[in-house]
């Protein structure tokens, strides 16, 4: 039965249900599977990538839901712990009144009571883990453990759910007693003293004698710096068979690696990383597969007999548009290379989308912006950028539905007209808020820094149009390396692409140079700034070389950017 | 207005400080004025400050001028503590003047008077009107000290915003908590010709939110006798078992009041504060009418 409910929902995984988590979710291509090992894993990337919803669905409760759907038994070998850190709890700063020694040990005794309740949480949603233990010798270990008696009467596990939670409250009500300016807490645990122990517990269990305990610890950039530098020091223990740590973060840049001792955890040694966003230069690519195989589940959940490129189609006119750049763009190839495919087909790809910009008539309007392929584009790599304007398409198509006489049914796909007016719509809306907003939306900017990132972006804009219409080489490159960098005109920069990134206008990533087969950073503006500027977001698997200088100048003078002939600009391609 | 004992004051560069401030003292007639302001702000406050100081020469009350810091909140906490424990005696009758005092500093004043033991009045002076911007750089939003409430480690956020004329800050708190409810307050029945339409932003605003989370609007009246603290209560009742509750006033001062008695009846409540760096030199314009009352 086809639902009328939009199936782009993009809620932040904590507010799906548990049937939806594993509606939406997609194991290919998106490097989850590393999850489910023993290793420690950080996953980085910005707010909607879906760090959130990869260690949910790899957590205990909803795993077991897969296995009852599945119609077997749920595997005992790896059980996810899922650990929330943006609580009020990890927002507390009562801390800050302490000196520094107990500011660790309160900040580290709240962090490791929550960690302790979700054990314990998840150890009374496991059927029959107590079966064939000694639940008397378990008792006693774990009061051991806390040195304080359990509540009696409760089960074992709702006994330590609430005396955890007592022990939490506890502290809490002590710290922010209104009778006393003191902020003290002595009765403190660790780590080491409580949640390593309560996990040796679990294995005396005959049910959970082999299982990985995973420590899925979300939003670890919310933990204040004791916590995480204890976080850290706990990654860094050298026995990994009892429990591991997947611990998913905005930025690694955000969060120290130093741990408690003053030592850091180091990349490969002690933690894999996964950056959760990813490049995206074709359909083939990883973040194409996986685009495609979700919003085909998604429409699939919904009963809408569709594919994604059948439920967002191109524009016929577009199409055609297209087709005839191509036989053109191919002639002249032909005419240039001759016979070698390779050579025709790399014109081809570079060159085709370029020409139908590029003669398009100065009158017409914006161009067409449709298609599946054309959305994934847009999202720059990030699911949430791609399930937002699929949101309000679909949004609208119900409002029309509704007004339409005879128009009602079910959503059987979104006309190109609307695709357009709604990425049309979006792109605006970003560069207003740009303008508009950007000073008084993200912490730390200035109006002195919004005004920058402005102009930065728009001299971006406009240089990157230029090379569309008129630029030889790389015509539809809309990403760019920097040249000439000086340790000033960097600081200056990273300030504002600290704050471009936080806004989610600007994404960075590593690839490798053209130079002797180096790594370099790379910056991505999001995709969906272009088609306001009537560019291509497409975009080619190049990049432009761009001096710091100029894009200082840009920032905070708003001088345009040369297009530099094509001579200069392999010249530039070697600048260090 | 009641005399006072003392006069806990913010300095600011309004107008409406310096009128309201020779008001207050002139009813309270203290034997003390506490007052404090933002070392960033120094130059902006210098002349009403001085104003202030003059002021309380012709009353005859001590003045004792503390400066804090935009950038240190635990110091500011730890110097109104010990400010206060030196200057202000138990059972005493304290003022504090909200008029152009940051909300964190008001709980925070609010709190050591509490402790103290002292007998807690508030005054609060309108503008005449509001300039086109207040406030600018929002800074990461924050617990208020010892007023942190208590977390429950199983139980969803909801968060409390009594929204003022800055749309973009009831966002931040919103994308900060991540709450799974949002319970957003707007100013009703207001003197302001501009309020009805900048409460009509802010619900046009919630509607997009909503997309993000749920969010629930209901209307206040911050300048009601009991500064909306029985409606906020209602709104808030249903929430108190199942969820942990973060409240924050971005609206008219006294709904900081409001928010206040209602953390001390639940104190598992939670005060937040969405700090700003920068403000507008026309943050307001004149004077208008005063709202008094008790803490």
């Amino acid at each position: 039965m086809t639902s009328r409910k939009n199936p782009f929902e993009y809620l932040g995984a904590n507010d799906l249900p548990p049937d939806m988590i594993l509606d939406y979710y997609v194991e290919d291509f998106n490097y989850s599977r590393f999850i489910q090992s023993n290793r420690n894993v950080l996953l980085v990337g910005e707010r909607g990538c879906g760090k959130s919803m990869t260690l949910l669905y790899n957590s205990w409760a909803i795993q077991q839901r897969k296995a009852e759907l599945d119609g077997h038994a749920p595997s005992l070998d790896l059980i996810g712990i899922y650990v929330p850190c943006n609580t009020p709890l990890t927002h507390k700063g009562e801390y800050q009144l302490c000196d520094r020694f107990q500011a660790q040990v309160i900040s580290e005794h709240h962090l490791v009571l929550s960690i302790a309740f979700r054990i314990a949480e998840t150890l009374a949603r496991i059927p029959n883990a107590l079966d064939g233990a000694d639940v008397d010798r378990l008792r006693d270990k774990i009061e051991f453990v806390f040195a304080k008696e359990m509540p009696s009467g409760a089960s074992l596990f709702d006994g330590l759910m609430e005396f955890v939670e007592r022990e939490s409250l506890e502290t809490q009500r002590r710290i922010n007693d209104p009778k006393t300016a003191e902020v003290a807490y002595n009765d403190t645990y660790t780590f080491s003293s409580l949640v390593a122990p309560l996990l040796g517990c679990a294995r005396l269990m005959p049910a959970l004698a082999r299982s990985h305990f995973m420590l899925l610890i979300d939003d670890a950039h919310d933990l204040n710096e004791h916590q995480l530098r204890s976080l850290n020091s706990w990654i860094a223990y050298r026995d990994h068979s009892l429990f591991s740590f997947k611990v998913a973060l905005a930025s690694i840049g955000k969060a120290s690696l130093r741990t408690s001792s003053g030592g850091s955890i180091l990349e490969g040694h002690d933690y894999t990383r996964l950056n959760m966003v990813q490049p995206f230069h074709n359909e083939a690519s990883d973040f194409g597969r996986f685009a495609g195989q979700m919003i085909a589940r998604r429409l699939d959940k919904c009963g809408i007999e569709a594919t994604p490129d059948t439920f967002f189609p191109v524009s016929p006119q577009l199409l055609a548009d297209l087709k005839k750049s191509e036989e053109t763009v191919r002639a002249e190839a032909i005419a240039k290379y001759g016979d070698d495919p390779r050579k025709v087909s790399d014109h081809v790809y570079k060159y085709k989308r370029a020409h139908y910009f590029r003669s398009r008539s100065t009158k017409a309007n914006r161009p067409e912006y449709s298609g599946f392929d054309t959305l994934v584009f847009l999202s720059t790599g990030v699911i949430r950028n791609l399930l937002q304007p699929c949101y309000w398409m679909y949004d609208k198509m119900l409002s029309l539905s509704g007004q339409a006489e005879g128009v009602q049914g079910p959503i059987r796909g979104i006309p190109p007209s609307i695709q357009t007016e709604i990425i049309l719509d979006r792109s605006r809306s970003l560069w207003d808020w740009l303008r508009d907003e950007l000073g008084q939306s993200i912490e730390g900017c200035s109006s002195e820094d919004a005004g920058r990132c402005h102009q930065l972006l728009d001299q971006l804009a406009t240089h990157f149009r230029e090379r569309l219409l008129h630029h030889k080489s790389e015509p539809r490159a809309v990403s760019f390396t920097i040249s000439g960098r000086t340790d000033d005109l960097m600081s200056k920069l990273n300030h504002l692409f600290r704050i471009l990134r936080e806004a989610q206008l600007l994404y960075i990533r590593s690839g490798s140079a053209k130079d002797k087969g180096r790594r370099e950073w790379y910056y991505i503006p999001n995709r969906m700034l272009w088609p306001e500027r009537g560019l291509d977001p497409h975009g080619q698997h190049a990049r432009v070389s761009l001096s710091a200088a100029e894009l200082w100048a840009a920032a905070s003078e708003n001088r345009p950017i040369a297009v530099r002939d094509e001579a200069a600009e392999l010249k530039g391609l070697f600048d260090e | 207005m009641n005399e006072s004992d003392s006069i806990i004051a913010f300095a600011s560069w309004e107008e409406r400080f310096r009128l309201g401030f020779d008001q207050i003292v002139r009813t309270a007639q203290p034997s003390q004025v506490l007052l404090y302001y933002f070392e960033e702000y120094a130059d902006w406050t210098s002349d009403n400050r001085t104003h202030a100081l003059n002021t309380c020469k012709t009353s005859a009350s001590e003045f004792i001028e503390q400066k804090l810091s935009v950038a240190t909140p635990a110091d500011n906490w730890q110097r109104i503590r010990d400010d206060l424990r030196v200057s202000v005696t138990p059972g005493s009758r304290v003022t504090v003047d909200l008029t152009t005092m940051p909300r964190e500093i008001i709980w925070n004043v609010f709190w050591m008077l509490d402790l103290i033991g002292c007998r807690i009045d508030y005054s609060y002076f309108r503008p005449a009107g509001y300039g086109d911007w207040l406030s600018r750089e929002p800074q990461r939003p924050r617990l208020i000290y010892k007023l942190s409430g208590i977390t429950r480690l199983k139980a969803r956020t909801a968060l409390v915003v009594l929204a003022g004329y800055d749309v973009d800050r009831t966002k931040q708190l919103m994308a900060f908590f991540e709450p799974e409810i949002t319970l957003l307050g707007l100013q009703s029945l207001d003197k302001d010709p501009t309020n009805d339409q900048r409460m009509r932003k802010q619900r046009e605003q919630a509607e997009r939110f909503s997309q993000d989370g749920r969010v629930e609007c209901f209307s206040l009246d911050a300048y009601a006798p009991d500064c909306g603290e029985e409606i906020v209560g209602q709104q808030i009742v249903g929430y108190l078992d199942s969820h942990n509750i973060v409240m924050s006033s971005l609206g008219p001062k006294p709904s900081a009041v409001s928010l206040y008695r209602l953390h001390r009846k639940h104190r598992a409540t939670a005060l937040a504060y969405a700090p700003s760096k920068e403000f507008s030199r026309e943050y307001s314009r004149g004077f208008g009418e005063g709202v008094f009352g008790s803490v």
